[in-house]
């Protein structure tokens, strides 16, 4: 959209959606304390984790300590730092999160799109694929395929996959019936009549109409993601040590939560918080690309 | 406006021959039957000319904005045959009818819903010449906030999304849009019946200068009589996809020939008190039928006062019947409405 | 004028709103007799659906109303809802623009008569149904007996605002409110329409309030005639000094604004620079006077009493401007011409 940053001859800005969404963005205080406490918590991962790589590996002596100086987040029954565990598995869901809702993001709207703007039977027959990847439950697959891939040892990597190639469903839903809606608005019509090509209705008209639905839904999915991964590893079919997620960790830290609670509460609470944080963000976009909430809010 | 339309030695700029439209309801389902066939627009044929205005009226339903949309390949030809400069735009495809649109704009009736809400209205005013690749950083800017002075807008308010217009505002950044790439026609679908009145007004006076300014040729697509008159040189009234009387405005206001013209000018209202009270209004019977299943033969005898048995069974052809007011009528009779 | 059938004095209604308070109408007045018929003309935001509305007793609970509004004698501003029931149908039957929205989709159009025939008195089915069919005849519904049993979407825009107008005749009300009740129809069906309300009028003596953007069809029906303009009555006359006499510098732009099918005119349509005001706080002044070329400084800080114009005939004619008597003397519209704005700012959101 490089051609309308330039100046008017008048001299007032020409601004783009993005830097208008950007700009009211700032202004919504609740997203920016999310995105504040997940880049914190991003910040802290990586720092511990490249300072101290091998935390989560190092047996101590101390079994099942509560939180100390030493220990800020206590340790294991097996004498392992929770901290550096916590922040190491944060990461790795971060990680299978960004993985899975690129994914999802590419595929979702790209099929919906497709599917909602062209019409006919290219809709009919990746809107009958889309219900079979959603009757089949979503749960049941991963088990099943989770299965045969950690045969070899739970890579992160193959999860993630795994997880992005079934999660991209719901977005191409969503997109889809948002195309069928703008498409018979007359400012399509508008730009058809102008010589606009599919390409340019799709991406200059439709997605930027679509994208409250797109980032929103998006960002729901990098949470339904790290909650997925969580329950297959909580269920013992994710993640495999020594790769270590926050899953793994609650799952881990249940057993002992009458008796020694911080091993279940500080990954759990993680876990909680970066999900939080992530609908917050979602939501603060979706209100950030609209223009009309954007001036009510100034 | 006016412009001498008797003049025949002209070429047309727009010409459109026996144009069919046909719409037919696909079901999505395989194996389902056939659905019905809408009938929008059934063998329409006119001439429009350089700098003038052809007044298209008619009521809902009647075709006259299916056939603005098929000049456009909005809505996709049946049959028949539009030549735009003597080049035929029927079958062309969607790239070789993109150099079409640069001559051939269009604005729409919605004002609210014609202009996408997620740009700014300097932007929306740009889409045409990015489009065309003929946007350049150096001129760009330039040109639309000359659109925007053409229209009566102040450029300051380029950055602006529509939603901080009014109706009357937006219509005029729609007309902007339209006009920034020069176009020799512009076919105009409803422009102001969204409009309030003083605001209507506006935009009739301001699509009056730019035709004197530029010499762009409209296709006026409308319901309300009165703006059609005012705006046209000449005018077509269409009933249930055809044309049923086409003629020069003096002619076809003062003395038209075809029943259903005649009923629809005795209808109109007026805002004149006096003239009201005087009026005898010819009252149709019934509705419009269904284009799904028109009427055989000539498709207003369900509802004309004057249908004989030919009426049922012969179309009848649209037949100038002197200085260029062509009538299609099996009866037709110069009457003077008030 | 004998005891009028309605009688409305010094109407407000304002919304309580994010912006402030948002005065909708401001100190209407008017009576009405039998058979007459009051044309409330005005554009998008002018207050006159709003004034429907309240006449009705159909506004929102968020909405302030003072004022009185007295329908053959009794009070409707303050009476409660329980009681509003017995007058709507009764006393006062209202025409909306929209059949689709007043007609219930599941009943046949029999059902919706009979049922309105019956709310109202002790009438048996087998009588009910008669009057039904009478009713729909009366309203130019052809073969009204089979039409008893129609749905609503069997029926046309045209043929149901007929079923409208049938079931609001139904108890002889003493007040009829149409809304735009043509706006959505074409214009041959509109005239169909148009007649049938008339036909209404003259059988049950009622009065007809017609609200309508529509200055032709104002022309056509009313006796009288309200020109509102940002919730303000800015005058008040019969048609034809209304039409031929205005003496509010709106209403001729409002009249020299539309063109006509009846003459050939190269002239230019009169506009009205500018847009109508947002009724939020009024600041005071008059409110037409940003638009309005005639405007001097008293109109900026004193707004203008709706008070008589000289009339030929002794009528009242009511307008609420400073240089009425000059006003009314203008040609019509003459003071638009060449008033044309150059540029058109985008209004200020402002808040």
């Amino acid at each position: 959209m490089s051609i309308f940053r330039k100046k008017g001859r008048s001299g007032e800005k020409i601004e783009t959606q993005w830097s208008t969404a950007m700009r009211n963005f700032r202004k919504d205080k609740m997203a920016l304390t999310g995105i504040a406490i997940f880049v914190i918590i991003l910040i802290v991962a990586l720092v511990q984790t490249m300072l101290n790589p091998k935390g989560w590996s190092t047996l101590t002596t101390d079994f099942a300590k509560p939180p100390s100086w030493h220990h800020p987040f206590g340790t294991t029954d097996s004498g392992l730092d929770l901290m550096s565990g916590c922040l190491k598995g944060a990461l790795q869901d971060l990680i299978i999160a960004v993985i899975v809702s690129t994914m999802a993001l590419v595929i979702g709207t790209a099929v919906g799109a497709v599917a909602g703007y062209f019409g006919g039977l290219l809709d009919s027959v990746l809107m009958r694929v889309v219900d079979l990847l959603l009757v089949v439950p979503l749960l049941t697959i991963l088990i099943v395929m989770s299965n045969i891939f950690s045969s070899g040892g739970g890579s992160p990597l193959a999860i993630a996959l795994l997880i992005g190639f079934l999660s991209w469903t719901y977005i191409s839903r969503l997109v889809r019936a948002e195309f069928l809606a703008l498409r018979e608005r007359p400012f399509v019509e508008a730009s058809i009549a102008l010589g606009a090509s599919s390409w340019r209705v799709i991406t200059r008209h439709l997605i930027p109409n679509a994208i409250g639905v797109i980032m929103v839904n998006t960002t729901l999915t990098v949470a339904g993601a790290i909650l997925l991964e969580s329950t297959l590893s909580y269920l013992g079919l994710g993640i495999v040590p020594p790769a270590v997620s926050l899953g793994m960790l609650v799952q881990d830290g249940q057993g002992s939560a009458t008796t020694s609670p911080w091993q279940f509460f500080f990954p759990a609470g993680l876990l909680l918080i970066i999900v939080l944080c992530v609908f917050v963000i979602g939501d603060g976009m979706q209100a950030a690309f609209d223009p009309r909430n954007a001036r009510r809010r100034k | 406006m006016a412009t001498d339309s008797t003049d025949t030695t002209r070429s047309p700029v727009l010409s459109v021959r026996d144009l069919v439209v046909h719409f037919q309801k696909k079901s999505s389902l395989p194996f389902a039957k056939p659905t019905s066939v809408v009938h929008a627009v059934c063998g329409s044929s006119f001439d429009l000319f350089p700098g003038e205005t052809l007044g298209l009226v008619g009521e809902s339903g009647c075709g006259k904005t299916t056939t603005g949309r098929a000049m456009l390949q909005l809505a996709e030809p049946t049959s028949g045959s539009i030549k735009f400069d003597g080049q035929e735009l029927v079958g062309l495809s969607r790239k070789e009818m993109g150099e079409i649109r640069q001559n051939l704009q269009i604005v729409f009736q919605d004002p609210f819903g014609s202009l996408d809400p997620k740009m700014t209205v300097g932007q929306s005013i740009a889409e045409p010449l990015a489009i065309h690749g003929r946007w350049t950083d150096e001129e760009g800017p330039g040109l639309v906030a000359e659109a925007m002075r053409h229209v009566g807008l102040d450029p300051k308010f380029a950055s602006r999304f529509p939603n901080e217009f009014s109706g009357g505002q937006r219509q005029r950044i729609g007309i902007a849009r339209a006009l920034i790439l020069n176009p020799k026609v512009l076919i105009l679908d409803e422009p102001v019946s969204a409009l309030d009145v003083s605001v209507q007004a506006g935009v009739i006076n301001l699509l009056a200068d730019l035709q004197e300014k530029f010499g762009i040729a409209y296709l006026m697509i409308a319901h309300d009589l009165s703006v059609v008159r005012h705006v046209s040189d000449r005018v077509a009234v269409m009933y249930l996809g055809r044309i049923v009387e086409i003629a020069d405005k003096v002619d076809l206001y003062s003395a038209p020939q075809h029943p259903y013209t005649q009923a629809l000018l005795s209808a109109a209202p007026l805002a004149d008190p006096k003239a009201e009270r005087q009026r005898k209004r010819i009252i149709l019977e019934g509705d419009v039928p269904s284009p799904t299943n028109p009427p055989s033969g000539c498709r207003f005898r369900t509802r004309c006062p004057k249908a004989q048995d030919i009426c049922a069974n012969e179309i009848p052809d649209l037949i100038d019947r002197g200085q260029n007011h062509a009538v299609a009528c099996h009866f037709p009779e110069a009457m003077k409405i008030i | 004028m004998a005891q009028p059938v309605v009688s409305v004095k010094g109407l407000e209604v304002s919304f309580a709103t994010e912006g402030g308070m948002l005065n909708a109408v401001r100190g209407l007045t008017f009576e009405l007799a039998e058979q007459e018929v009051l044309g409330i003309v005005g554009e998008s935001g002018s207050g006159k659906s709003v004034t429907a509305l309240a006449l009705i007793g159909l506004l929102p609970k968020t909405a302030v109303v003072k004022g009185s509004v007295e329908i053959d004698g009794e009070e409707i501003v303050g009476r409660a809802e329980k009681d509003m029931y017995k007058m709507r149908g009764s006393k006062i039957a209202m025409i909306f623009q929209d059949p689709m929205t007043s007609l219930n989709p599941v009943y046949t159009i029999g059902w919706q008569i009979i049922e309105a025939v019956r709310s109202h008195g002790k009438v048996s089915k087998d009588e009910a149904k008669v009057r039904a069919i009478e009713l729909l005849r009366l309203s130019g519904i052809p073969r009204p007996e089979a039409a008893l049993d129609s749905y609503p979407h069997e029926f046309s825009g045209g043929m149901r605002q007929r079923v409208v107008i049938a079931i609001a005749m139904a108890n002889s009300p003493r007040v009829m409110l149409a809304d735009e009740p043509t706006t959505a129809l074409d214009v041959t069906v509109q005239a169909q329409v148009l007649l049938s309300l008339q036909s209404a009028l003259e059988k049950t003596k009622a009065a007809l309030v017609l609200v309508t953007h529509d200055l032709g069809v104002v022309a056509g029906m009313a006796n009288r005639v309200i020109v509102m303009y940002a919730g303000r009555v800015v005058e008040f006359a019969n048609v034809d000094e209304l039409f031929y006499r205005p003496s509010m510098p709106y209403t001729h732009g409002l009249l020299g604004a539309i063109p006509s099918h009846a003459e050939d005119s190269d002239e230019r349509l009169s506009q009205i620079p500018g847009a109508p005001p947002t009724m939020l706080n009024h600041a005071g002044g008059c409110p037409f006077a940003p638009r309005c070329p005639l405007a001097q400084d008293v109109c900026r800080s004193t707004e203008p009493a709706l008070e008589p114009v000289a009339t030929a005939d002794g009528s009242v004619h009511l307008s609420a401007c400073h240089f009425r008597d000059e006003v009314s003397s203008m040609p019509v519209a003459s003071m638009f011409k060449g008033a044309e704005q150059i540029l058109e700012g985008a209004e200020d959101s402002g808040h």
